[in-house]
């Protein structure tokens, strides 16, 4: 039984030790891709790189991390001294890896040259990720910060998308430091100075990645502790790089909605909004992306007045989030104030949580105007006292005022009586009669041609295809013309050629 | 000869410093003593340096006579001073304010202010001792009053920018009791308000509302100051303009500053109920109107008729007829449009097959 016992465990450790060497080989893998990169000047193989992180980052130990350096690095090399460090890895376990890579050192040392600077990026990148997985928070915000530094230092092109990672890591470790934002008195407030001066040799060096990540990271950073004048004078002042991924997109556009909602311009917001859910990936990683931005682009849709539809509702990655929401949008839809005051007081916590409290009671007067419109839809005449009532306004003075200014606002089409004191819907007119059904449809139509043509800017095509196709173009053109010129000669008779047609 | 200064300057600069750390912490007992002869209510205070250069540089004192205010660590004594005499001058603000002669105040302010260079304390830093912001905070927001009262936003907005760095300071740097943040940002928000800043309002509300969150305790809903703007804000948006007239009468108004913006206000809504009007009443009789507008006399209607170019008879006033929208959408009218938007797609499509 013992013995069972203990081959359990030792076939555990064999396990371990696999999995630890396979993910030594995978990272190190990564190291040629980088170093294609840096020959061929290509960002595709960096990003290939970069993207294999979240399926190491459930395999990183500190071992794996310490034997990887151990192995690419000269042992006097200062970097590397710096990245061990930074792993927490005591001296004793350091000297056991070492034990244990003896040979591969040795054989390494021949023909040992320095890694190329990516290599040291891409390797400190790993040690964020685990020093956040391990909630470090203290030693990674100190580690990134010297990361950062180093790597503005070094300019060059082919780390721009690892720059842009580590600075991420960057802004989100010093999000997690206390105090945490919104207190005026967080860690984040201390790093824009850094963050501006990275966004400023960004653009100088034309780092479009960077840029874009760090636009990004200081909208985070000043929407996180409500300070919407300076996000909104950043959007204004500079300009998102066109070429950006399509993540750093998804994210710029919900930061912006987020300030145009603020800001009372729906249009605006919902314009982004709506790009910003369609652009957030598919997959389950970013679900937490698409749900954030669903809630505020419903809440920015029933500030302009209109019903989000009921099928997105029952999207099986939003079904469970969205329901406090779903709720609220039947109380608008309804026009039932109390309904609405009532739901906005139980989910008061949710909502605040989510970031769209106070854009959710400024509905109120939505509510209202909702209410009044189905009034006016079902009735031809009603007194003021009754819309008073059906609405649980404080007064009738109240509502001859509110059903004046929806009246002005086109809410509804009527007039009031106010000595007998009653509303009167006029007759609506025929829509189709007027411009709008024509108006409406070209609108849809432009968005049509709006999504092709940004299908077609979004294709990609391989570096330096076009000459291929050109080559056999030119193959096909000799080809051609020997054959015209071998029927010139009669090698090939047309008449042979179609004879046997003639035959059958 | 300004080389010289320079040089010599810069020579005596460690030998400046030194005493002053000292200093800073322990500030010598005889100081106010020296205050209290040197300060001389009605005139501004002497430029600090000339006068009470300590005994340890008067070696280099005679060769440098620039009217030199180190910025950052200010001399003992001329700190001292400039502390009573701002604790003077906030004494005489209050009394000027209560017996409310406010163009006094102003020029308080001001020698409240040079007093505040004098301590570096216009700006709170890290090493700003606690009494200091707190002096500062108090002119700060006597001088926002003070704007109010004597109706320059301007003013106000500058006063309201610079208080904001002391609001934003924790609560054991400097703790809320004894300020007025609520009201000077109530009064704040009821500005943005009264000129019809929507977007400013929200924005400003939505930090307030952050910030409340995050305190815990105590929510936005409990403030006075700042609830009496967000509920005018929200009668104004939904249109019950009873209430706005409501609350902007005296006895409903959180402190008197706030009235200060009701003569503004229903100036905004009488403008608004008349442009409801236009559209929602074909006709209304003078009396109703009277009460519909919060106008006291009925001359006073026929007055206001009269500007927003309405008809008065027969003791009705007659809104002018507006035309029939389905006209101007009509869609005979509207051709050109439908012709060039299909060419339009036909270009497009060109482009696609």
């Amino acid at each position: 039984m013992a013995d069972s016992m203990e081959g359990v465990v030792k076939e555990g450790e064999e396990h371990t030790e696999n999995v630890e060497q396979k993910t030594v080989a995978d990272i190190r893998g990564n190291f040629t891709l980088l170093e294609r990169a840096v020959a061929q000047f290509d960002a595709r193989f960096t990003l290939r790189a970069l993207r294999s992180i979240s399926s190491l980052r459930k395999r990183l130990t500190d071992r794996v991390l310490c034997s990887v350096i151990v192995l690419t690095y000269a042992p006097t090399n200062p970097t590397a001294r710096v990245l061990i460090e930074a792993t927490g890895l005591d001296g004793g376990a350091i000297q056991a890896v070492v034990a244990q890579y003896k040979d591969e050192i040795q054989s390494n040392k021949g023909n040992q040259k320095d890694p190329l600077p990516e290599v040291d990026v891409y390797i400190a990148i790993l040690i964020q990720v685990f020093l956040f997985d391990n909630k470090e928070y203290e030693e990674g915000a100190e580690f990134s910060s010297q990361l950062v530094d180093k790597i503005r230092e070094l300019n060059r092109r082919t780390l721009d998308s690892l720059a842009s990672k580590a600075y991420f890591y960057f802004s989100l470790f010093h999000e997690e430091l206390d105090p945490k934002p919104p207190s005026k008195q967080s860690p984040v407030i201390t790093i824009r100075g850094k963050l501006l001066a990275a966004l400023r040799s960004a653009v100088l060096r034309k780092d479009e990645d960077t840029q874009a990540s760090v636009t990004t990271l200081l909208l985070r950073n000043y929407i996180s502790t409500a300070d919407i004048t300076q996000a909104d004078l950043l959007v204004a002042q500079t300009q998102f790089p066109a070429t950006a991924p399509n993540n750093q997109v998804a994210r710029y556009l919900y930061y912006l909605g987020r300030i145009r909602a603020i800001q009372l311009s729906y249009t605006e917001a919902h314009e982004h909004l709506t790009s910003a859910t369609r652009k957030s990936p598919t997959n389950s990683i970013a679900t937490g992306f698409y749900q954030a931005s669903t809630k505020l682009l419903i809440v920015v849709e029933l500030l302009m007045g209109d019903i989000p539809d009921r099928a997105l509702f029952s999207q099986p990655r939003l079904e469970r989030a969205m329901e406090p929401y779903f709720r609220l949008v039947q109380a608008v839809r309804v026009g039932d104030l109390q309904g609405f005051l009532k739901i906005v007081q139980i989910f008061a916590p949710t909502f605040q949580r989510d970031g769209t409290y106070t854009l959710i009671l400024r509905l109120r007067q939505n509510v209202i105007r909702t209410g009044i419109r189905m009034l006016s839809l079902s009735y031809s005449r009603i007194s003021l006292r009754d819309i008073c009532i059906r609405l649980g306004l404080e007064s009738e003075e109240s509502a001859e005022y509110i059903v004046a200014k929806a009246i002005r606002d086109g809410v509804i089409e009527a007039s009031i009586d106010h000595e007998k004191g009653f509303m009167q819907t006029k007759q609506a007119g025929d829509v189709y009669a007027t411009r709008e059904p024509g108006e409406v449809f070209h609108e849809r139509i432009r968005a049509c041609l709006a999504l092709h043509d940004e299908c077609v800017k979004a294709m990609r095509y391989p570096m330096n295809q076009h000459r291929l196709e050109l080559k056999n173009a030119q193959e096909a053109r000799e080809r051609e013309r020997e054959l015209a010129k071998e029927i010139q000669e009669g090698d090939i008779d047309e008449d042979d050629a179609a004879g046997d047609f003639d035959g059958l | 000869m300004a080389y010289i200064r320079h040089r010599i300057f810069e020579g005596c600069r460690p030998v400046l410093t030194a005493p002053l750390r000292i200093s800073m912490t322990k500030p010598p007992e005889q100081a106010p003593k020296v205050a209290a002869t040197c300060a001389i209510p009605t005139t501004l205070p002497p430029p600090p340096v000339k006068k009470t250069t300590p005994t340890s540089t008067s070696t280099c004192a005679p060769a440098a006579p620039i009217s030199f205010i180190p910025t950052t660590h200010p001399p003992s004594a001329p700190s001292n001073m400039a502390e009573n005499d701002l604790r003077d001058v906030i004494k005489q603000l209050h009394q000027t304010l209560h017996s409310r002669k406010y163009q006094q105040a102003t020029s308080l302010l001001s020698r409240a202010k040079i007093a505040l260079l004098h301590l570096n304390a216009l700006i709170p830093s890290e090493t700003t001792p606690k009494k200091h912001n707190l002096l500062a905070r108090e002119t700060l927001e006597l001088g926002a009053l003070t704007s109010i009262r004597l109706k320059d936003p301007v003013s106000f907005t500058r006063y309201f920018q610079q208080l904001q760095p002391f609001y934003s300071l924790p609560e054991n740097v400097l703790p809320k009791e004894g300020g007025n943040s609520s009201k000077v940002t109530g009064l704040y928000l009821l500005l943005l308000l009264s000129d019809g800043d929507y977007a400013g309002f929200h924005t400003l509300l939505e930090t307030l509302e952050v910030a409340a969150a995050q305190a815990g305790s105590k929510g936005l809903e409990e403030d006075v100051f700042i609830q009496y703007p967000i509920r005018l804000e929200q009668a104004l948006m939904e249109g019950s303009y009873d209430r706005v007239w409501g609350e902007t009468k005296s006895e409903r108004v959180p402190s008197d500053e706030f009235g200060m913006f009701s003569e503004v206000l229903i100036g905004t809504i009488r403008k608004e109920i008349a442009s409801c009007s236009e559209k929602a009443y074909p006709s209304i009789p003078i009396s109703d109107a009277k009460s519909l507008l919060f106008l006291d006399s009925e001359g006073s209607v026929v007055n206001f008729a009269k500007e927003s170019g309405w008809a008065v008879k027969d003791g009705r006033i007659y809104f002018p007829q507006q035309e029939d929208e389905f006209d101007t959408k009509d869609i005979l009218v509207t051709s050109d449009q439908v012709i060039e938007n299909t060419l339009g797609y036909a270009r497009e499509l060109e482009t696609i097959v």
